[in-house]
């Protein structure tokens, strides 16, 4: 971990559809690079606003704030420059893609982001690599993208996708929701090897311990009604595990 | 000589105002010289014969259409699998029966290309007997300065089956006729044809499933993608006559509309003359969705390489069961020419 900054977020106010209603009120954040940020918050926070916001989604109005990401204002970029930049957004819901193989998808999308042709023998042990590192079946790949793939599969897939384009910046949007004890840890030793393989930095959007057990967390940041109204270290997950998110949401 | 013809008109008719009921062409019949237009067959598993049959009645394409076939028609025997080239040079009509003998199973791979302004006619009557499978890819790239009328006939015995995939890439205006009779018990059909249409492309589709048998099953699935001033009509019929007891049916298109100038008229229609049948019809129609085009911009694709990635996959489904490479990267870059 260092102290260099990768993602700014300055009082970032978004909303959403044409009555522009109000998700994200004044919000700051600051991640350093290689670091482990938790976002916790009750249903209907803005967790996953925040997540696509800075994933660049069009349906998410910026009325205000900036976000700044390696130093460079990112805010007006749209979501295949960041990506190329770097940041990779896992989806809660992942997109069906039928006609292309996972295999196909994940070559073309490698060379959209780095720009460069990539030799078959060079990406398939990149992704075999991947695949092992999630215990996932070979075969998927060649299945087309999340077509007849189960929750759990699918959330995989993401995971493959990291662990494949290894981004600077992963933000991971309920990667666990949906998974059961053994896809958890699975997606979670895949997550801890984009992190410590690749260095890379995460933001983890989640209401599930279980993920980040094998993870060093750095901030938790409790999201609550579209405003950031705690930010603590790792035994703040701990303590709204216990005691949930009544003492900011009552009154 | 120009004649008008009258092509493609639908068994039942709907509002006139509505101007689906069928459509018109003009023929100029001297310009049809036999010289312009060859086949080419590859493997053993088609034998061309010298011998002269009689083609199947009645096409989807309607009579006046008839008038432009003579009665005669080569017999081709299908023992297994293979592939023809049909190529135009000019105007020019092929007729041909092919016959699917008891029990052999076989694909075809064909190609139509070439180019013919004033019209390139196509006709192909499949008799399928007892037991037999057949598996017709049929891929059309014609010059876009060609009209192409492509008039399929098929007959199945008991117990056969036909599939009949198609990708139509090219000519200016296209009419797809094709009446497929299930004659025979437990015999079934199915169809899954893709189109791609830029400029002002025409595709003229006329699709009619007759279950004439009991226990018959047909499945008919048009897909494709529209752009510039590109204009389309799915005529798609389900005839369930008397005695096809049993029968089932289902017909379905999906479209994708690349532009607000493109046209697209769909008449899906289901004609019962027997009771104890099931038939259901159903539509997608609109744009590529902004969830999926987000979808792979956060993985780099910038929305135009995202939107042609989308169309491509799309028509993947049908160039995925192609073995030939060579012909897959042909359409391929067909495709990809029409996207840029």
């Amino acid at each position: 971990m260092t102290n260099e900054i990768i993602l700014e977020i300055k009082d970032l106010c978004t909303t959403v559809g044409e009555e522009k209603t109000p998700i994200l009120r004044n919000v700051d954040l600051t991640v350093g690079r290689g670091e482990t940020h938790i976002i916790m918050g009750p249903n209907g926070a803005g967790k996953s606003t925040l997540g696509f916001t800075v994933m660049g989604n069009p349906a998410y109005e910026i009325e205000s704030g900036k976000i700044f990401f390696e130093g460079e204002d990112i805010t007006d970029l749209s979501a295949d420059k960041r990506a190329v930049k770097g940041i990779f957004l896992s989806f809660q819901n992942p997109i069906e893609v039928p006609g292309i193989s996972m295999r196909s998808f994940l070559k073309s999308s490698l060379q959209q982001i780095t720009g460069k042709r990539i030799k078959y023998s060079e990406f398939n042990k990149t992704l075999e690599e991947a695949l092992s590192l999630i215990n996932m079946d070979p075969s998927y790949v060649d299945r087309d993208v999340n077509v007849g793939f189960s929750g759990g599969e699918k959330k995989k897939a993401e995971i493959l996708q990291l662990l494949v384009l290894r981004p600077k910046l992963a933000i991971l949007d309920e990667t666990d929701s949906g998974l059961d004890v053994d896809a958890v840890r699975t997606v979670s030793q895949g997550i801890r090897a984009y992190k410590e393989r690749y260095g890379g930095t995460l933001i983890i959007i989640t209401h599930n311990a279980a993920i980040l057990e094998a993870l060093d967390v750095d901030k938790t940041h409790v999201l609550v009604k579209g405003k950031i109204v705690e930010t603590g270290g790792a035994d703040l997950t701990d303590e709204i595990n216990r005691n949930g998110f009544e003492k900011y949401t009552d009154g | 000589m120009t004649d008008v013809y009258n092509i493609n008109t639908s068994p039942a008719l709907t509002f006139a105002k509505l101007g689906m009921n069928g459509d018109r062409i003009s023929v100029n019949t001297s310009l049809i010289k036999k010289e312009n237009v060859e086949q080419y067959i590859f493997g053993n598993g088609i034998t061309d014969t010298d011998d002269i049959d009689e083609a199947l009645p009645g096409g989807a394409a309607g009579q006046d259409i008839d008038r432009l076939l003579s009665t005669e028609s080569r017999i081709m025997t299908v023992k297994g699998n293979a592939g023809i080239t049909i190529s135009f040079s000019g105007s020019g009509v092929i007729r041909r029966v092919l016959k699917v003998a008891r029990g052999v199973e076989a694909e075809v791979v064909e190609v139509v290309k070439g180019k013919a302004p004033d019209i390139a006619l196509n006709s192909t009557s499949y008799i399928l007997e007892k037991n037999a499978r057949l598996k017709l890819i049929r891929i059309q790239m014609l010059d876009k300065d060609t009209l192409y009328v492509d008039d399929l006939r098929a007959k199945l015995h008991e117990d056969s089956y036909l599939e009949v995939v198609r990708l139509d890439l090219g000519s200016k205006r296209s009419y797809i006729a094709s009446k497929v009779s299930l004659e025979g018990k437990n015999s079934e059909y199915k169809a899954h044809g893709d189109y791609l249409l830029n400029g002002s492309q025409r595709l003229d589709i006329n699709m009619i499933a007759e279950h004439i048998a009991p226990d018959t099953v047909s499945d008919m699935r048009c897909d494709g993608v529209l752009l510039d001033s590109a204009s389309k009509i799915f005529r798609g019929v389900l005839d369930f006559k008397s005695g096809c007891k049993g029968a089932k049916g289902a017909e379905n298109e999906d479209v994708i509309l690349l532009s607000e100038d493109v046209d697209n008229q769909s008449l899906p229609m289901i004609l019962c003359g027997e009771e104890d049948v099931e038939g259901n019809h159903g539509a997608s129609v609109g744009k590529i969705s902004d969830e999926i085009i987000y979808y792979l911009m956060t993985r780099g694709f910038d929305e135009e390489a995202a939107v042609r990635l989308i169309i491509r996959s799309k028509f993947n489904n049908i160039t995925s069961q192609l073995k030939n490479s060579d012909l897959r990267d042909v359409i391929n870059r067909q495709i990809d020419g029409v996207l840029s």
